[in-house]
């Protein structure tokens, strides 16, 4: 399987006291739905603006299909499909236009425009000006945009944001079949961990303009097998001991690994005959309390 | 290629629903209705110079164009370039445009292309609604309902549309520039510094731009003169130069979008700034070039011939008589003829019958001739019967517009009635003076044909009339007479005007012989070309058939003949009274008396040798040039106080006797030349040479000691050797018994 988007330790700052982006590397194989997942801030924008060449990488560390990404533009837009940010989009035009746009600026046949209008469910307002569009229209017709010229790659920036729970439903699963049956390549990027979850089959997280984990979502959710516990203890000076789990203490807290839910009250009970107060007992390992952990 | 037709397209696209064309509709047609209003309202001049009936189609069209130009064009322009720009930045939406498959020039290109097409759009759509509207109401309106016949007037029209076009060109793209980069406020402040720094190198190297170059370009071209056509062609020509540079500079910006990052980056701040600067010195530089209006060239000449006998040809003859082109006539008494490879100088134009050079001319107060000029238009109807001639002119007409403006042609018109009716008062005087301020007014109209030391020479009268040249060149002369140094005219004398005029003067005016220049350019001409010696002038006259001029030369040629020093005494005057008989007006024999009393005189000057002094200017002064006058010498020093005491009283004296024959001369003998220069008089009575005490003239007088005043007869004898100090007063008692 061959590398899509290979980035080699990008930085990137907008002024010298903030790093934007601090090397960061990111290696995206055909044919994956890749979720590029971080909070507001982290990067993410950024590595997409640059991904999408609206910033210029001068360093050369953005390399697209193999080759680095300045010395392809703007041949390699064919190839592309960019939704970067919010839709942007000519409010006097309406959807019929813009999709005319972007096919004669791709050189492309224009009986495309129909069936990519219903299958972004713009088909009855095809002939309104876009200013008269509601959020979540406009973001259908973004994303058609970006369809309509049959990429390789698509670079969406939060591709569901102002759409209702059916409309994420029906994009998710349209990008999930363009992706099989035509094997594009996804880059998708969300502040919604549940988001991806549902659809990407790897994930990269970043934070603070450092990528925190980048894998199969299969390797995290190895990573997350079992159930690690917190515990709260109270003032208690002897060693704390669970045979058979590997204990970690730290003053009141104490954490170990269990194989599941069901030996929770196990360990308590342990824990209790040995004479430690117990205050609370707290389930650490989801995906979702871990993304928090490292947010905050 | 593709990419811009391309990238057009798209333009096509997002212009939809725009309502553009709405727009420059609005602009282009309703403008002529508006300013027709206007002009209703306007008082029409009198005294204009061009029949009423001719220019009042043409007069309305012109004064749309110019209001169309002043102000709704640049009007246009900016509704256009905002229209075109502003929809990418109402959304952002160059986000999209950019992360197409599409160079970012060629969307640049093609966005210009779009305003400039559109604008041309606007021209083209303003001059059809004009002369459409106007049509439409002069019919209405029933005024001179045969002249709104449009036959051939689009010679002029291209001439508008294109310079309309090339005016506004610079200030689309400079339009265009600040809409792309609006949001860059970095994007003025570098425009202006680079002017600023283009403009001061372009000082530094070419020191002689005297003021901000462009105003400095526009006074000039304008003339003061708030007429249309000096306004674009100041802009056509500020146009190419500018819209290149703001292009370049808004390229770059345009491409570099992240441009802070841009411009702190190593070596392309150097780059970029150097380029920049070096557009703008050559932008500069090219702008001070003073460059005579370009020519559109195409002139058509037309119209129809209605007669009873049969005429097949007629002859273009200018004012002079020189036939300029012979134009055939059909069968049906249509005539036509293109003459864009003949060069046609503003001037008055006849038509001839070729076979008896009957002139095609009127009868009564029809014009018999028409003004035209090149680019000019002219459509001709003419009637013969009988032997009467009747002949309508119509066209568009550049020679008439410019006589109707009250410039150019029409001053030159007014100097020569001015000329004809002074000569007769003799009031030369005052000619002069009224010929040079008219010439003063044409050569500020003229935008720039300039001789070496900065005067203008009006293109007007780069024509072949050869009355006009003679008052130009008369004028010129009048001019440089009062300029340090002598008309040379610098290179960009391309159109050979000065040339031209050399070739053209006629010296048969009398007038013009009565100036001392023209007589001797005369006698250069006379012959050959070569320099000519005051003994040779006398022979050359005999080729001047006028008798008039010829008194006139024989009079030049005598003056110079008295004045030449270095001619031997007798032999001038041996020629001089030989030549004077051939003289018949008294005038001319009268004025030559008193040169000649003197240079005779000088010939019995013999008694005194010559004495070599020097004068403040350093050249060798000799006392026989006073010959014929009392001469007073006094021999003096700077050390000497009682020298400085008398001379108080010495210069009362020349004072006292400043218009008796008398010549009052203070010698210096001072060893420092400079102590001599400081201490002398400035009285303008007293001339100030210097000798050596070692001189010739102080040994021959045998002067010892100074002060000494020494008496000299109109003959050169020594009269007193030693006269009585100034300050006392025998001094006066002796000159009195001698100088009457």
């Amino acid at each position: 399987m061959d590398t899509i988007i290979d980035i080699q330790k990008l930085s990137y700052s907008y002024n010298n006291n903030f790093k934007a982006l601090d090397d960061i590397s990111i290696r995206v194989p055909r044919g994956a739905v890749y979720g590029f997942l971080g909070p507001n801030g982290a990067g993410k924008s950024t590595t997409m603006r640059m991904l999408a060449g609206i910033m210029p990488d001068e360093s050369g560390a953005v390399r697209l299909f193999g080759a680095p990404l300045g010395g392809q533009l703007p041949g390699i837009y064919s190839k592309i499909g960019c939704l970067v940010e919010q839709p942007v989009l000519y409010s006097h035009l309406t959807a019929k236009d813009h999709l005319e746009l972007v096919l004669k600026s791709n050189a492309l046949a224009l009986d495309k425009i129909d069936p990519i209008l219903e299958m972004v469910g713009l088909t009855k307002a095809k002939h309104l000006a876009v200013k008269r569009y509601s959020l979540g229209m406009k973001q259908r017709l973004a994303i058609g945009l970006c369809l309509v010229k049959e990429p390789e790659l698509l670079l969406l920036d939060e591709p569901v944001n102002g759409l209702d729970p059916n409309g994420m439903q029906e994009v998710r699963e349209m990008l999930l079949r363009l992706n099989e049956q035509h094997g594009i390549t996804i880059f998708i990027s969300s502040h919604l961990l549940a988001e991806l979850e549902k659809m990407c089959s790897h994930i990269c997280i970043i934070n603070k303009g450092k990528i925190h984990f980048e894998g199969t979502m299969q390797e995290l959710k190895l990573k997350f097998e079992g159930t690690p516990v917190r515990i709260t203890i109270g003032d208690y000076d002897g060693p704390v001991s669970l045979p058979g789990y590997e204990v970690l203490r730290k003053e009141h807290t104490v954490t170990c690994h269990l194989q599941s839910r069901n030996e929770i009250p196990v360990i308590v009970s342990r824990l209790v005959e040995q004479g430690i107060p117990v205050y609370e007992v707290k389930q650490e390992g989801s995906l979702e309390s871990w993304f928090m952990d490292i947010i905050q | 290629m593709r990419n811009i037709i391309r990238a057009f397209r798209l333009e096509r696209i997002k212009g939809r629903h725009t309502r553009t064309w709405l727009i420059m509709l609005l602009t282009a047609w309703l403008l002529p209705l508006l300013i027709f209003i206007f002009t209703l309202t306007l008082d029409r001049d009198p005294e204009m110079y061009v029949d009423k009936v001719v220019t009042s189609w043409f007069d309305q069209v012109f004064k749309g164009v110019s209001a169309f130009g002043m102000l709704f064009l640049p009007m246009a322009v900016v509704l256009l370039t905002a229209q075109v720009n502003s929809v990418e930045h109402k959304n952002n939406t160059w986000q999209l445009i950019e992360t197409q498959p599409i160079p970012k020039w060629s969307i640049f290109i093609a966005k210009y292309c779009r305003v400039l097409v559109q604008v041309l759009a606007v021209i083209l759509l303003f001059f059809a609604g004009q002369y459409m509207v106007y049509a439409v109401l002069y019919k209405l309106l029933h005024i001179d309902a045969k002249y709104y016949s449009l036959a051939v007037s689009w010679g002029d029209t291209l001439a508008y549309i294109l310079n309309l076009f090339a005016g506004a060109m610079s200030f689309m793209a400079l339009m265009f520039v600040l809409h792309i980069n609006i949001r860059m406020t970095n994007l003025l402040s570098t425009c202006a510094i680079v002017s600023l720094l283009g403009y001061t190198m372009a000082k530094v190297f070419f020191p002689d731009i005297p003021a901000w170059v462009p105003l400095v370009q526009l006074e000039k071209v304008s003339g003061g003169i708030s007429e249309v056509g000096a306004w674009l062609n100041y802009y056509a020509r500020l146009s190419l130069v500018q819209s290149v540079f703001i292009l370049v500079i808004g390229y770059l910006f345009y491409y570099y979008r992240n441009y802070k990052r841009y411009f702190f980056k190593q070596y392309g701040t150097l780059a970029f700034a150097t380029a920049t600067v070096l557009l703008g010195a050559a932008a500069a530089y090219w702008l001070s070039q003073p460059r005579y209006q370009s020519s559109y060239g195409r002139s058509v000449l037309a119209g129809h011939i209605d007669t009873d006998t049969e005429v097949k040809e007629l002859l273009l003859v200018s004012e002079d008589g020189l036939p300029m082109a012979a134009i055939p006539v059909q069968e049906n008494g249509d005539f036509r003829l293109l003459l864009d490879s003949l060069d046609i100088p503003m001037a008055r134009y006849s038509l001839l019958q070729p076979v008896n050079r009957q002139p095609v001319t009127a009868y009564k107060d029809k014009p018999s001739a028409f003004f035209m000029t090149n680019g000019d238009s002219v459509h001709l109807y003419i009637k013969m019967r009988n032997g009467f001639t009747d002949m309508d002119i119509s066209g568009d007409r550049r020679a008439e517009s410019g006589a109707a403006a009250g410039i150019g042609f029409s001053n030159m018109e007014q100097l020569k009635w001015k000329i004809e009716n002074d000569r007769i008062k003799g009031d030369e005087a005052a000619f002069l003076e009224q010929l040079e301020k008219s010439y003063r007014k044409d050569v500020k109209a003229s935008g720039g044909y300039t001789t070496i030391d900065g005067y203008a020479v009006a293109p007007d009268v780069s024509g072949r009339n050869i009355t006009l040249l003679n008052l130009k060149a008369l004028s010129l002369w009048e001019l440089y007479g009062k300029m340090k140094s002598k008309p040379e005219l610098s290179a960009s004398d391309q159109f050979g005007f000065i040339n031209r005029l050399r070739e053209a003067l006629d010296f048969n005016d009398v007038s013009l012989v009565a100036r001392e220049e023209f007589a001797d350019n005369y006698f250069r001409y006379l012959n050959r070309n070569k320099e000519v010696t005051d003994l040779q002038k006398p022979a050359l006259l005999e080729q001047i058939k006028d008798d008039r001029v010829r008194d006139a030369m024989r009079y030049q040629a005598l003056r110079s003949l008295l004045d030449n020093n270095a001619l031997d005494d007798s032999l001038v005057l041996a020629m001089y009274d030989a030549e004077i008989v051939k003289i018949s007006s008294a005038r001319y024999r009268k004025a030559l008396t008193t040169d000649y009393a003197s240079r005779k005189a000088r010939t019995n000057f013999a008694v005194l040798p010559e004495f070599v002094f020097e004068d403040e200017n350093g050249a060798q002064q000799s006392l026989r040039q006073f010959a014929g006058s009392y001469i007073v010498l006094d021999i003096w020093a700077s050390w000497c106080p009682p020298c400085k005491a008398n001379a108080p009283y010495f210069y009362d004296y020349a004072d006292k006797f400043k218009d008796k024959n008398v010549k009052f001369v203070a010698v210096s003998v001072d060893q420092h030349i400079n102590a001599w220069k400081t201490h002398k008089t400035r009285n303008p009575n007293i001339v100030n040479w210097h000798t050596s005490f070692s001189s010739d003239f102080i040994r021959y007088f045998g002067i010892k000691g100074i002060p000494r005043y020494i008496l000299i007869s109109p003959e050169g004898v020594p009269l007193q050797h030693e006269l009585p100090m100034p300050g006392q007063s025998g001094f006066e008692t002796v000159l009195k018994q001698y100088i009457k």
